[in-house]
């Protein structure tokens, strides 16, 4: 049964509009079910949001800034302006104040939704100007291990948390590290992403066993995605006589580490690196993979995973993160022991020698999976009632 | 003799091999010339230096630096500019690639050397027939990246090269194994002459190692992903569920150090292991004198001079079989190599030599003193580079 909830006027802080792609299906499906939506952050490139989206783009030419302080500067009330002006220690500061808080205040939020957890640490003011309004999503490298690396983040997470009213968490295992720095159990509500209604439309086709074995990985180069992990377990695998090929598909550029990594396992017949690619286009090679590798030493819930779960492609995955709440080891999926090259090779092995019908079983119950948990509608709803709390 | 040694920047104080080379060959009555790009560094640790053109502003004023320095070319060096321009020519280069060369290497064709001496054989590329076009003898030096990394993304770099230069410096046989599988022809003139360190600053002295049963660990070094620092803790992980009570310092700072932190974090080490950054070269010398094991687990490595002042030191080392490490460290005889990229064999090697004899230790770690001290010290360094030029 659908929750009816009452219009809301919702302030979607994106960091960069446009934001990614699960940011914008919030923000639009949000708006979409009649609520009022304001997204604002700094422009990255063209987008389009929902008819009920009010979109503000950070001015980046001081003329536009000038501009917008001296319409704030009479729509402001006296209180409000004394706070901007004792939070500010110049002029400069003040404009930028001002120019930033003016349009979230006339715009009267029910509820102020912070996307990453490094706004809270620039932005202090929102607690003082919408108290209890306040709401975080816990979310990416500002939870996972900026906290860990750097102390001082750490010790402000511990200032700040406890004034958030609500913590929106993409999974359970990050809500575990955020109530590290102060986040109070109760005030978090875990609101798994959702993937694309059309992918579950299709049937799931039974693949057969091919000679060679096909193995996609998708993922910008980061030291978090662990390629040097599976590089490593590939190393394993061809030593054994393993015959396989992987697509590894990352848009940006291709590190040297990974190139001499490669190079030193003789791999560069094995390894086909390829790069930015359409989103429909990333799918069909996935759906053409006999599994897709997750070897990530850190994720909240990896998409791409979500994606081949839907589509019928069996993932192997690290046991890192959140990924543990979606994969359930030998039933919808396999996971390996995170940072374990051997772990990973022995995973992928095992699922070389499984016969089809036993895989053609594991990626039903995958998107089974993900049609009750990982859905557009089921999102949407918990977000509706997350606003409305 | 006059060497013009040309590097990819000015040596800064901990580029030893360098320094020592440089101030060998001045004491031996030698004029050295260091030859770097373009920069506006001001200290220029008392070297005699010639800059590069420079070409880094908008393209207007390349365009004119390019002109000007064209320009005083034919009017201070025309013989030299004839000849590089007719030996371009002969070798089939066109002629805006030769202008394009020409004012790149503008400053070096004005010299007049007995040798130029390319330090990295990256920064001989482009600049293969310049010895010639001035008279000089041509040398290039072999030192880890520029043969084991640069060459996988640019195949066929070296081939002008091989066929130019007359003398090729190797820091260890590896190196020089990984050139001729990168083309160098077999019978090709070398002189291998490795790292060496001032021996006098790290005092071995009597020492007992894993006292109170605590293993003090060492890595000094830049923070890259050429070190194998994520192997290393991933081994001492192992270790400590093995019940070892370990502390390990990781010295130096780099690109990486976020990503060594979360490991650390993550493989339950966050008590055991310090990142202390960079430290003075005689905080090195205290550190080494009070840990018990040297790590050096690269994946790729031309020498390296820690691991040579970690024996110095009277440390256990332990390295992988990275290019030139297997030679800098024997295993079992002044130390012990591991396979690389592969913690859990380190990790066994760890707990293999822990448990080994105080004597077996002693005598290893006497055997790795004595080895440095005749085989790796400056003097011989020095002499070596001398030998080299009248070769």
């Amino acid at each position: 049964m659908e929750f009816i909830a009452p219009r809301m006027r919702i302030v979607i802080l994106a960091g960069e509009i446009p934001a990614t792609t699960f940011i914008d299906s919030l923000i639009n499906g949000i708006a979409g079910r009649g609520h009022q939506v304001m997204v604002m952050g700094t422009k990255k490139g063209t987008y389009n949001y929902d008819k009920n989206v009010i979109s503000i783009a950070q001015p980046q030419s001081y003329i536009t800034k000038l501009l917008r302080f001296i319409k704030a500067l009479f729509s402001l009330r006296m209180a409000e302006l004394k706070l901007l002006l004792n939070e500010s220690k110049t002029i400069i500061s003040f404009i930028n104040q001002v120019v930033y808080y003016a349009p979230l205040i006339q715009f009267k939020p029910d509820k102020i939704h912070l996307q990453w957890a490094s706004l809270v640490t620039q932005r202090e003011l929102l607690f003082d100007l919408f108290p209890n309004k306040v709401m975080l999503s816990l979310r990416g490298a500002h939870i996972n291990y900026t906290p860990v690396i750097n102390r001082k983040v750490a010790e402000k997470y511990q200032i700040l948390f406890p004034r958030v009213s609500r913590f929106h968490a993409v999974s359970n295992a990050i809500a575990q590290e955020a109530m590290k720095y102060g986040a109070s159990e109760n005030k978090i509500k875990t609101i798994y992403t959702s993937v694309d209604d059309k992918y579950l439309e299709k049937e799931i086709p039974q693949k057969a066993h091919l000679n060679e074995l096909r193995l996609i990985a998708v993922g910008r180069f980061h030291w978090v995605k662990g390629y040097s992990i599976l590089i490593d377990a590939l190393k394993i695998l061809k030593v054994s006589n393993t015959k396989f090929q992987l697509k590894l598909i990352a848009g940006n550029d291709i590190p040297e580490e990974i190139i001499f990594a490669i190079h030193q396992a003789h791999l560069s017949q094995n390894i086909e690196i390829i790069g930015n690619l359409p989103h429909p286009k990333v799918i069909e090679m996935m759906g053409n993979s006999d599994m897709l590798i997750l070897p990530s030493v850190n994720e909240g819930i990896a998409n791409v995973v979500i994606e081949a779960m839907a589509i019928g492609t069996p993932v192997i995955s690290s046991n890192c993160g959140g990924m543990t709440e979606v994969i359930e080891h030998g039933v919808n999926g396999l996971l390996f022991n995170n940072r374990d090259a051997q772990a990973l090779a022995n995973q992928i092995d095992i699922l070389s020698k499984m016969d089809s019908n036993q895989i053609f079983e594991m990626v039903q119950h995958a998107r089974s999976k993900i049609t009750t948990m990982f859905t557009r509608e089921r999102m949407l709803n918990e977000f509706e009632q997350f606003y409305n709390e | 003799m006059k060497i013009g040694l040309v590097l990819p920047a000015v040596p800064g104080y901990s580029e030893t091999f360098f320094r020592n080379k440089i101030n060998g060959l001045k004491s031996k009555g030698h004029e050295v010339l260091l030859i770097v790009p373009y920069s506006s560094i001001e200290n220029k640790n008392g070297y005699h230096i010639e800059f590069g053109p420079n070409l880094n502003g908008g393209s207007l004023s390349k365009v004119f630096n390019s002109f000007i320095a064209l320009i005083k070319l034919v009017f201070t060096s025309f013989q030299s500019l004839n000849q590089f321009w007719n030996l371009e020519r002969k070798s089939g280069t066109n002629t805006q690639a030769i202008i394009k060369k020409a004012i790149i290497n503008c400053h070096l064709l004005k010299l007049q050397l007995d040798w130029v001496h390319f330090g990295y054989a990256t920064t001989a590329i482009d600049r293969e027939l310049v010895a010639k076009a001035i008279g000089a003898k041509m040398a290039v030096s072999f030192r880890g990246f520029d043969i084991g990394i640069y060459p996988i993304q640019h195949p066929g770099c070296y081939q002008k090269l091989w066929e130019h230069v007359n003398l090729v410096h190797t820091i260890s046989n590896d190196l020089l194994e990984e050139a001729f599988q990168l083309g160098m022809p077999k019978g090709f003139p070398f002189v291998k002459i490795t790292p060496a360190i001032e021996v006098s600053q790290f005092k071995s002295g009597a020492r007992e190692y894993f006292k109170e049963g605590v293993i003090k660990l060492l890595t000094v070094g830049r923070l890259h992903w050429k070190k194998g620092l994520e192997y290393t803790l991933e081994a001492l992980s192992i270790l400590k569920k093995r019940g070892f009570k370990i502390e390990y310092t990781i010295a130096g700072t780099g690109a990486e150090l976020e990503r060594l932190i979360y490991a650390a974090y993550q493989f339950d080490l966050t008590e055991e292991v310090k990142f202390i950054g960079v430290i003075t070269h005689e905080a090195v010398a205290t550190h080494m004198a009070t840990s018990d094991i040297y790590i050096q687990y690269s994946v790729q490595e031309g020498f390296c001079n820690a691991v040579l002042e970690a024996q110095a030191a009277g440390m256990l080392c332990v390295v992988s079989d990275a290019e030139g490490l297997s030679e800098n460290v024997l295993h079992e005889i002044t130390g012990w190599v591991v396979p690389k990229r592969q913690p859990e064999l380190l990790a066994t090697q760890l707990e293999t030599l822990i448990k080994l004899p105080e004597t077996i230790l002693k005598s290893t770690s006497e055997r790795a003193v004595n080895r440095v001290i005749d085989e790796f010290n400056l003097e011989k360094q020095q002499n070596a580079f001398e030998a080299f030029y009248h070769y």
